[in-house]
């Protein structure tokens, strides 16, 4: 039965502890779940990752991987990693780079071939390209590559570092299909990114980090965060909408009104469903609700600069 | 302790410099097959080391390869051992197709035949000294990133030119026999390819105490070099 990751006390601090990376790092990331980790740069994000991934020695604190340490051969073995950057072997082909990987995995020779191509079959990398090497590729297809080699061996642990940078929208698109498949198959994905989007449509739990500590963590549980809502109405529809005045609910306040649309302030997802509720009830059938912003994204903010939007 | 996909993947790794090594080589041994009775082992394989050998790890950890590579199961001491046995290998490669294409040009020049046993002999003490003198390249290439082995390498070898030709020498005693044996202990095996290059070559075989202390000499550089990977932090900021 696997526990996940328990992380207590990290810390790790580069220069001889002049430059604290992290400081005092407590989280735990269960399995089948994906898990988000923002932070602005520098924040501590890749240490973070380096130090689950063995590479890097913290100064103190532990890390628990289902009673393992980093640096043991029976984690690494079931993990999956896509860095940051993509500093691969550029004269191997993307054949031989695979072939190479899954060897390094250390899985079974008999099936080699199918396995690979499967794999680079999911991310969407034609077979005409399998025999070139990988110095002719763009950062795009280098980045499904990357995914591709990370999930050689249907592993266990996935982590993702900034992993969609630089590739087109349809590898966009597949790659959260990818994820959303593996994190269903049981997977426990850790995935780092500056795109708050992405984190908030891929993970189940998004945990902040700043100055090497996290400042907070948050489930797709309710949204108590203000927000401008733009809420537009169907001027078509009959009724009397034209004529009456907007209703007004506690939790919500009236900005602008336009032909069709307002703008309203709201307190959270509570203030939201008290305006479109009121806004229906009073014979508005409202058609669209459009926030200023995503919900990380406001989560992101610091309360100052909320205030000076 | 050798993983063999890493083995592999060294040895495929920088082909184009191993052709052209294999052409200066054969070049090299032919200016040398003629009116000469030894084979050229202690003057090439200190080369042949050098050139295959730099960066061997250092070039891994700059050029951020090593920060995917270790995230397989893959030990930190099993790379190390591995990248040696793969230098070795390709090293005592190389002397033994020197050595072949030696007694060729030996015959063909002279049409004295070398016996198999000493063609078999001189392989082992190539061999030999293959071993010893790749712990040198793979500790400092351990210390340094990118090709640093090869610049800090050159640079004791310049400081230890310019002390050979100080003043030093008038004023410490056996100062010259001092820089003799830190070069000696910075490369273990040439004292011991010296001594059997002048001499004949019925005797060529070292004496078994220089094998020792150049052996351990060169257990020492691997066994830091394996400590230093061990200890070492993988990350970006080895970029």
């Amino acid at each position: 039965m696997s526990t996940g990751i328990t992380i207590r006390g990290l810390a790790k601090s580069y220069r001889h502890g002049k430059v604290k990376a992290l400081d005092g790092i407590d989280a735990v990331f269960v399995p089948g779940k994906t898990h988000g980790l923002i932070g602005p740069n520098g924040s501590g994000k890749t240490t973070l990752m380096g130090c689950m991934l063995g590479l890097l020695r913290p100064d103190r604190g532990r890390i628990d991987i289902d009673g393992l340490a980093p640096k043991d051969l029976q984690f690494k073995s079931s993990l999956g990693y896509v860095p940051e950057r993509l500093r691969f072997d550029m004269w191997m082909k993307l054949w031989d780079f695979m072939v190479y990987h899954d060897r390094l995995a250390q899985l079974e020779p008999a099936g080699r071939d199918q396995r690979i191509s499967d794999c680079l079959e999911r991310i969407g990398l034609e077979s005409k390209n399998w025999q070139e090497r990988l110095k002719s590729f763009s950062r795009g297809t280098l980045q499904r590559l990357g995914l591709a080699q990370a999930l050689l061996g249907r592993p266990k642990y996935l982590f993702l570092d900034e992993p969609t940078s630089g590739m087109d929208p349809s590898g966009v698109i597949l790659f959260r299909r990818v994820i959303r498949e593996e994190s269903e198959r049981g997977c426990l994905v850790l995935l780092s990114s500056h795109q708050l989007n992405q984190v908030e449509q891929l993970c189940d739990e998004i945990h902040f980090i700043d100055r090497g500590q996290f400042t907070r963590a948050e489930t797709k549980n309710a949204d108590t965060t203000p927000r401008v809502l733009r809420l537009r109405w169907s001027l078509a529809a009959p009724g009397k909408a034209k004529a009456k005045k907007l209703p007004k609910a506690a939790l919500a306040r009236l900005i602008e009104q336009r032909a069709g649309e307002a703008l309203f302030e709201v307190e959270g997802d509570q203030g939201a469903n008290q305006i479109i509720a009121a806004l229906v009830k009073a014979g508005f059938p409202v058609i669209e609700a459009i926030p200023d912003s995503s919900r990380l994204e406001r989560l992101f903010k610091t309360p100052q600069e909320r205030r000076h939007d | 302790m050798i993983n063999r996909a890493v083995a592999w993947h060294s040895f495929q790794q920088h082909h184009w410099i191993r052709l052209s090594l294999l052409g200066l080589a054969l070049l090299f041994v032919y200016l040398f097959t003629d009116g000469n009775d030894r084979f050229p082992l202690i003057q090439i394989t200190p080369l042949l080391v050098w050139v295959l050998g730099s960066g061997i790890i250092g070039r891994d950890l700059s050029s951020g390869v090593a920060h995917l590579l270790f995230t397989r199961p893959v030990s930190r001491t099993d790379y190390v051992l591995t990248k040696w046995v793969s230098l070795t290998g390709a090293v005592w490669f190389f002397q033994v197709l020197v050595l072949l294409v030696w007694s060729f040009g030996k015959w063909y020049y002279d049409r004295t035949p070398q016996p198999p046993l000493e063609l078999f002999q001189e392989s082992l003490v190539a061999a030999w000294m293959a071993g010893t003198l790749s712990t040198v390249v793979v500790f400092f290439s351990s210390i340094m990133a990118g090709l640093g082995d090869l610049a800090l390498l050159l640079y004791i070898h310049v400081i230890l030119m310019v002390l050979n030709i100080s003043h030093l020498k008038d004023h410490i005693h056996d100062f010259k026999k001092i820089l003799s044996w830190i070069l000696y202990a910075i490369w273990p095996g040439v004292r011991t390819g010296y001594r059997f290059s002048n001499v004949l070559h019925e005797q060529q075989m070292p004496v078994a105490g220089d094998v020792v202390t150049d052996s351990v000499i060169a257990l020492c550089f691997l066994v830091a070099a394996v400590a230093i990977m061990n200890r070492k932090d993988i990350g970006y900021t080895n970029d």
